[in-house]
């Protein structure tokens, strides 16, 4: 036995941790002694033992963290976010002031989901004017029809409806949140927007787990979002695929509807976009039962009522990503998920005409451009006549405003193609 | 089942090594054959046949040549038709798919396209026994009396599936006495713990780049991504081609047999010449021996050598796979191997860093042509990688692997191995394998267990 230590440590090493891992991974597979850790399935008796051990010792060793959503997004206490001071005192329009109310509302009452109480003045006007405001573009502010509109296309709420923009739309003030699905749209759109996506985030780890990560540290969702509070005027979510699978018994939602708060406290002034899951290929449909779009569907339908239920938009973007039969056309992703580089135009297709123009955009906008006018051509200071009557009546303009209005802004548009 | 799984580790592996060695020396040879055949099953139970008959044919031939005269047309006529009978099976399950589609492409009809799936390890098998007939033919080795021995030549399993292609002299004398003493156990699986992680570690991971620049479509990358894409592959492929070749000499000199080397750092070739006396050795010099050789190798002239070197490069390229990309690869190293041929190769071996520089570019360019799945495909991904285009895409992969790609880099070089052979038997060295061992067992249970709950997407 010496001998045969010293002849061959590294066999004898080698064999004898095999065997005490395998006997101890058949006691756990056999149910003879129970599991360390809980939350771990028992094995079954087929699983190869030594594998069932180490499963189970790794998971001891280092539980991963245990999935928890909470019941409702609690803000942190003593953060005021500032939005009305931060977006450049031309936002004090009825945008702002009634999503700061909805929260107002929701801290009183505890049911955290959503902005049931709207201001009620906001309202009745916003009936009143529904109808004659529809075919109208740019003055949508006022009216905050409480009840959800619901198409085959999407559906919008809270914002008035969806509008066809440029692209100067998708700028740095743009927010993309999501999964690889997003971490591939914000690489390969062209669009010089934000992107706190990675892969393998989900939409229970948005708060536990770092999107970004800098030589500074690393930074969860809501820090992000509280370190800068008010910054962003559009924001689109797109979770779903990391969840298949997990929280079907009202988790998924509720996590949900926590995010969608939480981007509500600190981005008062943000229209909130969330997005569907888009579909897999008819291949990727067919191998797992988990990944399928069957599944991916019935998820759709739950963020579609999230999103009513929240008086934010639901952006039904499979609709131009899916063929007859309900699956992504195999030409689209080639790995039967993740869409190419080169397929992403009709996403954005679908973003440019399924828009929310708000006074809070539009002021952001036309500050950017006069940025941009006054780099390039510091002498433009006349107002042309029109623009004032561009300008809905509820929004304070400042004085000095002085340029055309977002429709007719090529000049940026082409700066941010450029950029691309 | 492949070597790097759960199941041949801590199922196969013990078994078998356990009744292997407890048998006395007769048997040996009989456990190795049933072991093998009970291993080529487990993925693949009804082409165990193909195998077999395989076996018996190849058996019935050697023994009728042995009793014709050396020479005389009949001897030939047998030969011939074992040739036949060999590369006809590979023919037929290998390439049918591919020619009924060619040929309804040409003559616009309609056959139908079978889609027959590849029998595991044909193209290696029917290369091993090939060349044991032609061994017998050319009177190089006697013909195997005892079948069972043949047959666990040809099964045994380390060498099966995915070679190194063992042609039946390196083995012959081990068929019949073999010494297995504890040293040769422990250096085996010191091997076969290297290749595994070679394999897990590597391989693995690096793959993972790989397929992102897949998943972005090739008309999208930027150059960096690309040029990183395809490094990242070409280091996937040695690492797990390499690293498999490596648990497959292991496990071979823990049966007590000795393979021969399959892979000496091809990386750090300084000629494509060179690359390929580097890479898949085994398959180099199978060629060599019974293909360029035969057609009269260099000794027929000029005009012969490039036309023999043709005829072997294009058959290379058929091997790796039915598709038009596998002979384009072929060609591409028929062009490169006759420019070195001609004179490059005498410039290469002057300026080595030139030479080494120029044929990574020109093997990393070849891999492009091998995987890309269409040529035109490989022409988008070749055009990413030599015209510029800007972009970011490549920096979530580096920072990831980063980690993998770095230590990968370096170790593909001869860095290490002279540390190993002298460092081998000193603790920390046994304390490091033992380590690369259990961190890749971790990963392959990792890679088992709730495959969707590991967030991927």
């Amino acid at each position: 036995m010496k001998k045969l230590f010293r002849k061959c440590p590294y066999t004898v090493a080698v064999i004898v941790t095999g065997l005490i891992l395998a006997v101890y991974g058949l006691l756990l597979n056999f149910h003879i002694v129970p599991p360390l850790s809980q939350g771990i399935e028992p094995e079954e008796a087929g699983t190869v033992a030594v594998a069932s051990a180490i499963h189970e010792l790794k998971a001891f060793f280092s539980p991963k963290p245990e999935i928890t959503v909470a019941d409702h997004f609690v803000p942190p206490e003593g953060e005021i976010p500032s939005s009305i001071t931060v977006s450049g005192g031309t936002s004090s329009g009825p945008q702002s002031g009634s999503v700061s109310s909805g929260k107002a509302s929701k801290e009183g009452d505890d049911s955290g989901k959503s902005l049931t109480e709207k201001e009620d003045g906001d309202e009745e006007t916003g009936e009143e004017e529904g109808e004659e405001n529809t075919g109208e573009e740019n003055e949508k502010t006022e009216e905050n029809t409480n009840e959800p509109v619901s198409t085959e296309d999407g559906s919008y709420s809270g914002y008035g409806p969806f509008t066809e923009v440029d692209d100067s739309y998708f700028g740095p003030d743009a927010l993309f949140i999501g999964d690889s699905r997003v971490v591939g749209f914000g690489m390969y759109s062209g669009f010089p927007v934000t992107t706190y996506a990675k892969t393998g985030y989900a939409i229970h780890s948005v708060f536990d787990k770092p999107v970004l990560k800098t030589p500074l540290g690393s930074f969860t969702l809501p820090e992000l979002m509280a370190a800068e509070p008010g910054k962003y005027k559009k924001i689109y979510i797109k979770f779903g695929l990391n969840e298949m699978g997990w929280g079907n018994g009202g988790l998924f939602e509720q996590a949900y509807y926590n995010v969608i708060d939480m981007l509500k406290y600190y981005q008062q002034d943000a229209v909130i976009y969330v997005m569907s899951i888009l579909p897999v290929t008819a291949k990727k449909d067919a191998d797992s039962s988990v990944f399928s779009n069957a599944n991916i569907n019935a998820r759709n339908e739950v963020i579609r009522t999230v999103a009513e239920n929240e008086h934010v938009c639901y952006l039904n973007i499979n609709g131009v990503y899916t063929d007859e039969e309900g699956n992504m056309p195999s030409d689209f992703a080639s790995d039967g998920i993740h869409l190419k580089a080169a397929a992403m135009e009709p996403w954005k297709d679908y973003l440019r005409t399924h828009a929310i123009m708000t006074e809070a955009i539009k002021a952001a906008q036309e500050e950017a451009e006069r940025a941009e006018e006054t780099e390039e051509n510091p002498e433009v200071t006349e107002a042309p006549a029109e623009s004032a009557e561009e300008i809905p009546e509820g929004a304070e303009v400042p004085a000095e405003n002085g340029e055309p209005p977002a429709e007719e802004n090529t000049g940026m548009t082409e700066e941010v193609q450029e950029q691309n | 089942m492949v070597f790097s799984s759960l199941n041949f580790i801590f199922r196969f592996m013990p078994v078998f090594f356990l009744l292997y060695f407890i048998v006395p020396f007769r048997a040996k040879n009989c456990v190795l054959f049933l072991g093998s055949i009970v291993f080529y099953a487990f993925g693949e139970p009804k082409y165990v046949l193909l195998v077999l008959f395989s076996i018996v044919v190849n058996y019935f031939m050697a023994l009728l040549m042995d009793r014709l005269a050396p020479r005389s047309p009949g001897r030939r006529f047998v030969l011939f038709l074992a040739c036949l009978y060999d590369v006809g099976v590979l023919v037929l399950f290998k390439y049918t798919g591919f020619i009924m589609e060619n040929v309804n492409a040409v003559a616009g009809t309609d056959f139908p396209v079978p889609h027959i799936a590849l029998p595991l390890g044909i193209s290696f098998y029917t290369f091993q026994i090939m060349s044991y007939v032609i061994d017998v033919y050319r009177r190089t080795c006697p013909p195997e009396r005892n079948i069972l021995d043949l047959g666990t030549y040809l099964v045994m399993f380390p060498q099966l599936i995915a070679g190194p292609i063992v042609v039946y002299t390196d083995v012959a004398e081990r068929l019949k006495e073999r010494h297995i003493n504890l040293s040769s156990v422990e250096n085996g699986l010191k091997l076969f713990t290297i290749g595994l992680g070679e394999k897990v570690i590597f391989a693995n991971t690096l793959g993972n780049i790989w397929s992102a620049c897949k998943e972005a479509g090739y008309e999208s990358l930027s150059t960096p991504f690309a040029w990183l894409g395809i490094l990242a592959y070409s280091l996937q492929l040695y690492y797990d081609f390499g690293g498999y070749s490596l648990m497959a000499i292991g496990l071979g000199q823990m049966l007590g047999f000795s393979f021969p080397q399959n892979f000496r750092y091809p990386y750090s070739a300084y000629s494509v010449t060179d690359f390929w006396h580097r890479w898949h050795i085994s398959l180099t010099s199978w060629f060599r021996e019974y293909v360029y050789i035969p057609l009269g190798g260099n000794r027929r002239g000029v005009f012969r050598t490039y036309i023999n070197m043709l005829i072997v490069w294009l058959i290379t390229g058929f091997w790796h796979g039915a598709a038009w990309n596998f002979v384009a690869w072929g060609l591409y190293y028929f062009v490169l191997l006759s420019l070195e041929r001609a004179f490059l190769h005498r410039f290469f071996s002057k300026h080595r860093i030139v030479g080494r520089f120029c044929t990574l570019i020109a093997v990393m360019c070849g891999w492009v042509l091998f995987d890309a799945g269409s040529l035109s495909d490989a022409m988008v991904y070749l055009s990413r990688m030599f015209t510029i285009h800007g972009g970011t895409d490549f920096l979530p992969s580096l920072q990831t692997y980063w980690i993998f790609l770095v230590p990968a880099c370096i170790l593909s070089f001869p860095v290490a191995e002279g540390f190993y052979r002298k460092f081998k038997k000193s603790p920390v060295c046994l304390v490091l394998l033992f380590a690369i061992f259990w961190l890749s067992v971790v990963l392959l249970v990792d890679a088992v267990y709730n495959p969707f709950l590991y967030f991927r997407f």
